[in-house]
């Protein structure tokens, strides 16, 4: 029987054991964060609790954390609520901010992936009214990380408004709310070994939003509903966990590794972004002459787990937009694969990975070459 | 340890309820094992979270006999409520925009109306039925209790005949009751000095409502024989048309189908509707301690460009007195 091998940790990671067992005492626990008696009470202490977790894992105050459904919630909810009418959003984002109704311009990015910080000022000047500017931390595709400092202080001066979807760089890089200097920005609990179903925006107080739903007045009104205890337990000791950055230098070594062996036996592949900083655990790879969908299912035939661009995209036969915008050429974007490692991911496995990569690159990849040679 | 005695009451369930052992079980093996991203369609992973998430769409259809693909999964009801409100709304813009609701429903629904009237939208919010339980039980231990004084074979009298015989007791009491709005417009109203109850009567060619004329004038048992006999005219279509017309105030009533509240719809031109539930033994809290008794549910529409609440509710509960504990003395004044 083939291996289970996990490597599509930024769709989602598994739910860490601790996390799981937090959450199993809050299914068990019966009581509406909203009522009034102990029930109710102790319900809120771990809302409450969970909130003090996620705000100390990005070392900001916890009244300026509101609970969603999860990232794609807290992106919707800053971008539609935020009371400005113009939006800058880089073109690598993830689509719960591409797809916005409002009035946006799109910032391009390098052929490193990361956002053109002149192309920004220049759509900063042209505009005289507030903006919002919403570049995210961490790619989801490359893993490339932004310039979100600089962002910021370019920004500044033309009375804008930052935001920043920190999902996938959560849990991977070090994130302080005072040094970046955002004034929004998004997380999600199942990219950090937290549950589906549960993620934060975190907001400046200084700002008002309008909620998308209407309600009980739950999370400052923002964002109405009762809360999904468990999941916001699970959510506040994922966040406890992923504050130990230590982990990720393992998990740096193997996809180094990787990349390093690929690029031995393949000196044509090409690694997207490698060439910038990255979050460690992403490696974007494209095997010349085999297009993803075919990699995706020799690999799923292997054993192993892999995802062509993002997991919102990837069951769409299209180029990722990310790759697009980066300038890689169409037939190189067609023939990407994302690996996205996690804690539990060994060297074995990597060696594994790497001698399927090969079979597949010899056995598909030098047929459809010489085809079109 | 501390003692079982001490472990809290639970009584909120409207707020939130435990989880079942079984639910706990079945979530479990998605936080370990099966833990992967529905969407991602690339690999066994997603596809296992994928096929979960559309077992639970066909059990929740099933639950409440909707097809799958008619289940959007959200984040809570509050979600829902918002998403199926303000979706449908805005979906048909100015094509449709009143939207009626009930001052009672949550608040979701409601602040959901509000921001969709600042939208432009109108709203209509219904008021909630005034308290419509009767205690019918001692009526009913008459009604029941009733034989023939010659055959000594038990009688059958219809509840409907003294619910007619209350209802004009009530309306002699309350005039405006018994009026009809033809000339609003012109600032008129007929205040009528006749007591014509409607009974709506349910037949396979449709609704008819024929009238009891003078119901004041007529005995409980004349009043349960005429009402057999017009609905049987009705269903048998040999109904004269006069007979439908010139009503004080209509009964519809679904004792004989089952249900409790509902919205009876005035029967223009006049200005007030009883709607009648089928009665039901129900536990009753009186003088401490709980009693069983017979109730009957009832629903009062009313026209209120002419009666205003205050006036329904004092209706509803001379309705109630006489229908009441001392139903004979009041029936027969």
């Amino acid at each position: 029987m083939n291996p289970k091998i996990y490597f599509d940790h930024n769709a989602t990671a598994p739910v860490k054991k601790p996390v799981m067992d937090a959450m199993i005492c809050a299914l068990k626990l019966c009581g509406n964060a909203s009522s009034m008696h102990s029930s109710g009470r102790n319900a809120r202490k771990l809302i409450e609790q969970s909130r003090d977790r996620v705000a100390k894992l990005i070392k900001t105050s916890p009244e300026q954390v509101i609970f969603t459904s999860g990232g794609t919630e807290a992106n919707n909810l800053v971008i539609d609520g935020i009371n400005r009418d113009h939006c800058l959003i880089s073109a690598i984002e993830h689509d719960s901010i591409l797809q916005t109704d409002k009035l946006h311009q799109k910032i391009s990015v390098n052929e490193g992936g990361c956002v053109e910080l002149g192309t920004l000022e220049k759509l900063l000047r042209v505009k005289d009214t507030p903006n919002i500017v919403s570049v995210m931390l961490a790619n989801n595709e490359t893993g490339v990380i932004q310039p979100i400092e600089e962002i910021v202080r370019l920004s500044q001066p033309f009375d804008t408004f930052v935001h920043t979807d920190a999902i996938q760089a959560c849990g991977k890089v070090n994130l302080d709310w005072g040094i970046l200097g955002v004034d929004a920005l998004s997380l999600s609990a199942h990219k950090i070994g937290g549950p589906q179903g549960v993620g934060a925006l975190i907001l400046n107080k200084k700002f008002d939003l309008d909620a998308h739903f209407f309600g009980g007045g739950q999370e400052r009104s923002y964002r109405p509903g009762t809360e999904n205890v468990p999941g916001i337990v699970g959510f506040g000791l994922a966040a406890e966990l992923a504050a130990d950055l230590d982990r990720n230098k393992g998990i740096e070594l193997l996809r180094n590794e990787l990349e390093r062996k690929i690029l031995k036996i393949a000196p044509n592949a090409v690694i997207h972004g490698q060439q910038s900083q990255r979050i460690p655990n992403t490696s974007c790879i494209s095997m010349p002459g085999v297009l993803s969908e075919t990699q995706i299912m020799k690999f799923d035939l292997a054993g192993i787990m892999v995802s062509a661009g993002s997991a919102c995209s990837s069951g769409k036969v299209q180029n990722s937009h990310v790759l697009r915008a980066m300038g890689v050429k169409e037939s190189e974007a067609s023939s990407a694969i994302r690996v996205s490692l996690g804690y539990n991911n060994t060297i074995d496995e990597i060696d594994y990975f790497v001698k399927q990569w090969k079979k597949i690159s010899d056995v598909v990849g030098s047929g459809n070459l010489r085809e079109v040679a | 340890m501390r003692k079982l005695e001490h472990r809290p009451v639970y009584l909120d369930n409207h707020a939130t309820t435990q989880m079942d052992q079984r639910v706990l079980d079945a979530m479990l093996p998605y936080f370990s094992d099966k833990f992967g991203n529905p969407h991602s369609d690339s690999h066994y992973f997603g596809w296992e979270a994928s096929e979960a998430i559309n077992i639970s769409r066909e059990q929740i259809a099933n639950s409440i006999g909707a097809n799958a693909d008619e289940i959007v999964f959200t984040s809570g009801a509050t979600e829902a409520n918002n998403l199926a409100l303000k979706g449908v709304a805005r979906l048909f813009g100015k094509k449709k925009d009143h939207i009626i609701t009930c001052v009672t429903e949550h608040p979701c629904v409601l602040e959901s109306v509000r921001s969709l009237v600042d939208e432009g939208m109108r709203a209509t919010y219904l008021n909630v039925n005034h308290d419509g339980l009767i205690d019918i039980t001692e009526l009913e231990d008459f009604r029941n209790s009733l034989t023939d004084i010659y055959t000594g074979e038990k009688k059958k009298i219809t509840p409907l005949a003294f619910i007619i015989k209350a209802l004009v007791a009530s309306l002699k009491k309350f005039p405006s009751f018994n009026s009809s709005i033809d000339e609003i417009d012109s600032g008129k109203m007929t205040l009528k000095k006749y007591y014509h109850i409607g009974i709506a009567v349910d037949t396979p060619h449709g609704l008819m409502v024929p009238k009891i004329r003078d119901a004041n004038n007529k005995s409980i048992s004349v009043i349960s024989k005429d009402l057999k006999e017009v609905s049987d005219l009705c269903r048998n279509l040999k109904i004269d048309k006069k007979e439908l017309f010139g009503g004080s105030m209509t009964i519809t009533s679904l004792g004989g189908i089952g249900g409790s509240f509902f919205t009876p719809i005035i029967n223009y031109p006049e200005v007030a509707i009883l709607g009648v539930g089928k009665s039901q033994k129900k536990q009753i809290f009186i003088n401490d301690k709980f009693v069983t008794r017979t109730m009957l549910p009832i629903s009062l529409s009313y026209d209120h460009r002419i009666i205003d609440g205050a006036e329904a509710a004092r209706f509803n509960n001379d309705l109630k007195e006489n229908l009441g504990k001392n139903f004979a003395y009041k029936l027969a004044v």
